[in-house]
C-alpha cells in the first residue's frame, strides 16, 4: 500500500482526536462522580439506577409516613397508660367504698375524688395532638366526647398510613373502644343479700344495668353508661348518695374497663413495635439499595484516574512522534 | 540519421521533461486540495525510423496527463458517504433528544413524578391539615411544568429538524447547480478529444461525495462525460440542467420534499437527510405518543380517582387534571366534524383512531394502535359516532377518500394543567361524613403510583417512563455506535482512495529528481550534437 502524506497527517489527527475524547470522557466522569452521565452511556444501568432512586424515594417517604405514625402513636400510648393508672385508681376508690368501715361521709369524700378522676378521664379521652382530637376517628375536628352527657361524638374511622409497599397501620384507635367496652353476652352476679344484678349489653358500647329483687324478676333499679365518663358520673353519684347497691355494681365494670385499656395499651405498644421492625427493615433496604445504586452509577476511582494518566501519557507520545514525523520530507535533504 | 536528428531528440526530450516536471509541480501545489488525484505524466517513445542496420531510435514523445483513479474505489467512498451522512444526523438528533430525558442527572420527570406522589402521601398523613394540600398543590403545578418543559423540548427538536431539511435542500440545490456547470466544462473539454478534463472531473467527484453525505442517488455518466444524478427516481441533475428540490409542508405540519413536483420523500435512504427523517418518524410516533399517552393516562387514572373522592367541603365529582381533550384532523371537502368530545374516559383507550368510508356510505372507525375496527355503520350527516368513550358528529356528503383523524393524545400534553386550585377540594375522603380524616381515597390515588395501568400495557407509570427512557438511550447508543463504525469505515476507505489517489511528497521529490536530471542530460545531449556540428564545420 502506497503511504501518502496527507494519510499521515489524518493518522495523527484522528488519534489525537480519538485520545482526547476518551481523556474528556474519563474527566468528566471524575467531575461528576458517576459512569452514567447520559441515558446512553450505560441503557440496562440507567433503567436499573432510576429503579433503585424510585425505591429509595419511596423508601424515604414510608420512613416519613412510620415518624409520623410513631408519633402518634406514642402519644395515645401515654394517654392509655394515664388512663389506666386513673382507672386502676378509681377501682380501688370502689373498693373502699363499698367497705363496711365507711359512712356516709366517708364515701361523699370518696365521691369527690371520683368526681375529679372523673373530669380527667374527661380530658384524656378529649386529648389534642397537632390539632387533632386522637379519640374522634375521622372526625377529628370534634371533641371526642361531649363535656357534660359524655356522649361520644366521633366514628369509627381508623386514620391508616402506608408504612410499606401494601402494608398500613393506623395512627389513631376510636375512642369509643377504648374508653368504652362491649360485652359479648349478659351476665349476672348475685350480691351478699340475694339481690342479682344484671348486666345487659346494649347498642354499640352500651351497658343496660339492671338490680333485680331476690325473686331475679322484680327490677328495682335500673341505669345504662356506654363508656367510663359515664361509669364514673354514676359511681361519683352513687357514692355522694350512700348508694351501696349502686357502688357494688360498678365494681365489675370498672374491671372490665380497666383490663379493657390495658389491652389497648399493649396492642398500641405492640404496633409501636412492628414500626420499630419496620424502620430497621426500611433502613437496611435502603442501605442496600444505595449500595447497588452506587456500582450501577457511581465510578470507581482508581480506575477513573489511572485511566487519565494512562490517556495523557498516551497523548504526549503521539505529539513527540508525530511532530518528528510531520516535519520530515525528502526535500529536507535537496541541496 | 544525422547529427541534426539528435537535436530533434533532445528538444523533444527537453519538453517532454518539462511537462513531466509540470506535473509534478502541479501535484506537489496540490497536496493539500481536497479530492485531488495525483496526476501522472505519460511519457512515451517516438515512432522509430528504419535506417541502415535497423530500426533507429528517434527520442521521446510527451502522450498526456493520466490522474491516478480507481472508479471501484470511488463508488465505494461515494456509497459510504451516504451511509456515513445518514448515521451522522441520527447520532446528532438522539444526542439532543436524550439530553430532554437525562435522567443520569436526577432532574427529569421521575424526580416530580416521585414529588407529585409523595404529596399525596403527606395529605393521606395528614387528610385535615392544610399545608400539604397547598404542598400537594404546588407539586402537581411543578409536575405539570416538567412535562410541558419535555413536551416543548421534543416539539422544538422536530421543529429543528425541519428547519434543518430546509437548510439541506439549499445545499442540495447549489451542489446540484455546481455539478451541472462542471458537466457543462467537461462537455466542452472532452468534446475536442484532446483529452480527459482531469482536474474538472475531480472537483465532480468531490462535490458528488458531498452531496452523497446528504442524500443518497443513482448517477450514471454518459458517452460524452457528463453525469446524471437521480433522487428518488428523479432527476437531480441531467446533462447541464439542474433541477430544484424543494420542502412542502405535509399534514403533520412537518416538511415533505419534493423533486421535479414529486413527493420523493419515502424514497430517501440515505444519506443526512434520511437521519433525519428517520428520527422525525420515531420522535413523532414512538417518543412523542408514548409520552403523551404516560400523561394522558396519567390525567385519567388520578382525575378518575379523584372524581370519587371528597373534599375538606364535602364537594365531589371534581377534577383534579384538566380533562383530556380529543383534537381531530379533517381530510374531506365535503363533510366537517361538527362535534367531538370525550363523552366517558373511563372507557378511554387512550389510543388514535381514523374514520373513513366506504362507496355503500358505511363509516369505519380503525383504532391505529390495535389495527382494529373499534366501530362501523351507515353514515349518516349529523349523527353522533359514538365508540370506546368518544363520540363524534360528522356533518355534510361523504366521499370513499375521505378521512377523518381523532386523538385524545395530540393536546394531552398542551392542554395538561391542574384545574384544582382550593386546596379543601382536594378530595382525600371517600366519603362526605367522615370528614376530615377519612384518608381512603388519597389512599387509593397513592396506590396509583404503584398500581399496574391497563393503558399502558400493564405497566406502572414508572416503569412505562422507564421504558422511554430505555427507548431513548438505546436508540441513542445505537446510533452513536453506528456513527463510529460508519466514520471508521469511510476512513478506511478514503484511506484506499488516498492510497492510489493521494500525492506523496517523498514520491514527488524523487520524480522532481528523476525528471530535473533527465533533462540536464537532455540539455548536455544538445551541447554535445552542438560540438559535433561546430567539429563539422570546422572542416
Amino acid at each position: 500500500m502506497r503511504v501518502t502524506s496527507f494519510m499521515i497527517y489524518d493518522q495523527f489527527i484522528r488519534s489525537l482526536q480519538r485520545n482526547l475524547r476518551s481523556l474528556s470522557d474519563s474527566n468528566e466522569m471524575l467531575a461528576t462522580g458517576k459512569k452514567i452521565n447520559k441515558p446512553s452511556d450505560d441503557v440496562v444501568g440507567i433503567t436499573r439506577a432510576l429503579d433503585y432512586k424510585l425505591n429509595i424515594n419511596l423508601n424515604a417517604q414510608y420512613m416519613k409516613n412510620i415518624d409520623e405514625a410513631v408519633s402518634h402513636l406514642s402519644f395515645t400510648e401515654t394517654t392509655i397508660s394515664s388512663t389506666a393508672d386513673t382507672l386502676n385508681r378509681i377501682k380501688e376508690l370502689t373498693l373502699a367504698g363499698v367497705s363496711g368501715n365507711q359512712d356516709a361521709l366517708g364515701r361523699r369524700s370518696i365521691g369527690s375524688e371520683v368526681g375529679q378522676l372523673r373530669d380527667h378521664l374527661l380530658k384524656l379521652a378529649n386529648s389534642k395532638f397537632r390539632d387533632r382530637y386522637m379519640f374522634s376517628g375521622y372526625r377529628t375536628d370534634i371533641q371526642s366526647f361531649d363535656s357534660s352527657t359524655y356522649n361520644y361524638q366521633g366514628d369509627e374511622g381508623y386514620i391508616n398510613v402506608l408504612i410499606d409497599k401494601g402494608a398500613a397501620v393506623p395512627i389513631n384507635t376510636p375512642g369509643i373502644h377504648i374508653f368504652g367496652y362491649t360485652m359479648a353476652a349478659p351476665e349476672e352476679i348475685t350480691l351478699n343479700d340475694g339481690r342479682y344484678i344484671h348486666y345487659i349489653p346494649g347498642a354499640g358500647t352500651t351497658i343496660n344495668v339492671e338490680i333485680r329483687d331476690t325473686d331475679n324478676i322484680t327490677v328495682l333499679d335500673s341505669f345504662n353508661f356506654s363508656n367510663i365518663m359515664q361509669m364514673s358520673d354514676i359511681l361519683t353519684n352513687a357514692l355522694n348518695n350512700n348508694d351501696l347497691t349502686r357502688i357494688n355494681a360498678m365494681i365489675r365494670p370498672f374491671e372490665r374497663a380497666f383490663s379493657n385499656v390495658i389491652d389497648h395499651q399493649a396492642y398500641t405498644g405492640a404496633i409501636l413495635n412492628r414500626l420499630d421492625n419496620q424502620i430497621a427493615n426500611n433502613e437496611d433496604s435502603t442501605l442496600n439499595l444505595q449500595t447497588v445504586l452506587s456500582d450501577t452509577e457511581d465510578i470507581d476511582l482508581a480506575k477513573v484516574i489511572s485511566d487519565i494518566s494512562k490517556g495523557e501519557t498516551a497523548i504526549q507520545a503521539l505529539r513527540q512522534s508525530s511532530v518528528k514525523q510531520l516535519s520530515q520530507s525528502l526535500f529536507d535533504f535537496l541541496r | 540519421m544525422s547529427v541534426l536528428g539528435m537535436l530533434d531528440i533532445g528538444k523533444m526530450a527537453l519538453y517532454a521533461n518539462t511537462r513531466a516536471l509540470n506535473v509534478v509541480s502541479h501535484n506537489i501545489a496540490n497536496i493539500n486540495t481536497p479530492g485531488f488525484s495525483r496526476q501522472e505524466a505519460l511519457l512515451t517513445t517516438a515512432t522509430p525510423v528504419l535506417g541502415k542496420g535497423g530500426m533507429i531510435g528517434r527520442g521521446v514523445v510527451f502522450l498526456g496527463i493520466r490522474r491516478s483513479y480507481e472508479s471501484y474505489i470511488q463508488s465505494q467512498l461515494l456509497s459510504q458517504h451516504q451511509n456515513y451522512g445518514r448515521s451522522y444526523s441520527l447520532k446528532e438528533t438522539y444526542g439532543r433528544i436524550e439530553q430532554i430525558f437525562n435522567e443520569a442527572k436526577d432532574y427529569g420527570l421521575s424526580k416530580s413524578l416521585n414529588d407529585y406522589f409523595n404529596a399525596w402521601h403527606e395529605v393521606a398523613t395528614n387528610p385535615e391539615s392544610s399545608p400539604q394540600r397547598v404542598v400537594l398543590l404546588q407539586k402537581a403545578h411543578a409536575l405539570v411544568n416538567s412535562t410541558k418543559k419535555i413536551e416543548q423540548d421534543l416539539l422544538d427538536n422536530v421543529r429543528y429538524i425541519n428547519d434543518e431539511l430546509d437548510n439541506l435542500a439549499v445545499r442540495i440545490n447549489k451542489i446540484a447547480s455546481d455539478i451541472a456547470t462542471l458537466n457543462d466544462k467537461i462537455l466542452q473539454i472532452e468534446a475536442g478529444g484532446t483529452g480527459t478534463a482531469n482536474d474538472f472531473r475531480d472537483k465532480r467527484q468531490l462535490l458528488m461525495n458531498e452531496l452523497g453525505e446528504l442524500v443518497d442517488f443513482i448517477s450514471y455518466e454518459d458517452d460524452f462525460g457528463s453525469i446524471t444524478i437521480m433522487v428518488g427516481m428523479r432527476n437531480l441533475v441531467y446533462q447541464t440542467r439542474a433541477n430544484e428540490l424543494s420542502t412542502r409542508l405535509n399534514e403533520n405540519g412537518d416538511k415533505d420534499l419534493y423533486l421535479d413536483g414529486l413527493n420523493i420523500t419515502g424514497y430517501i435512504e440515505k444519506g443526512r437527510v434520511s437521519g433525519l427523517l428517520e428520527a422525525r418518524q420515531d420522535i413523532r410516533n414512538d417518543i412523542q405518543t408514548k409520552f403523551r399517552r404516560l400523561i394522558a393516562s396519567l390525567i385519567k387514572e388520578i382525575n378518575i380517582q379523584h372524581r370519587q373522592g371528597f373534599g375538606l367541603d364535602a364537594s365531589t365529582g371534581n377534577d383534579f387534571f384538566g380533562p383530556l381533550s380529543l383534537s381531530y384532523k379533517d381530510f374531506s371537502a365535503g363533510a366537517d366534524i361538527t362535534a367531538a368530545a370525550i363523552t366517558d374516559d373511563t372507557a378511554l383507550t387512550l389510543d388514535e383512531y381514523d374514520i373513513t368510508f366506504d362507496a355503500a356510505n358505511n363509516y369505519f372507525v380503525t383504532n391505529r394502535s390495535t389495527g382494529t375496527v373499534a366501530a362501523t355503520g351507515l353514515y349518516s350527516s349529523g349523527t353522533p359516532i359514538t365508540f370506546e368513550g368518544i363520540s363524534i358528529t360528522i356533518t355534510g356528503a361523504i366521499t370513499p377518500t375521505d378521512r377523518f383523524f381523532a386523538s385524545p393524545l395530540t393536546n394531552a400534553i398542551r392542554n395538561f394543567q391542574v384545574v384544582l386550585t382550593d386546596p379543601k377540594r382536594i378530595a382525600a375522603s371517600s366519603t362526605n361524613t367522615e370528614l376530615p380524616a377519612n384518608n381512603v381515597n388519597a389512599q387509593a390515588i397513592v396506590a396509583l403510583s404503584q398500581n399496574t395501568i391497563g393503558n399502558l400495557g400493564n405497566l406502572t407509570f414508572a416503569n412505562y417512563y422507564r421504558g422511554i427512557i430505555s427507548e431513548v438511550a438505546s436508540f441513542a447508543s445505537a446510533s452513536r455506535d453506528s456513527y463510529s463504525f460508519e466514520e471508521n469505515l469511510l476512513m478506511e476507505i478514503s484511506n484506499r482512495r488516498e492510497s492510489i489517489s493521494g500525492v506523496s511528497l517523498d514520491e514527488e521529490a524523487v520524480n522532481m529528481i528523476k525528471f530535473q536530471r533527465a533533462y540536464e542530460a537532455s540539455a548536455r545531449m544538445i551541447k554535445v550534437t552542438d560540438e559535433l556540428l561546430q567539429t563539422i564545420l570546422n572542416l
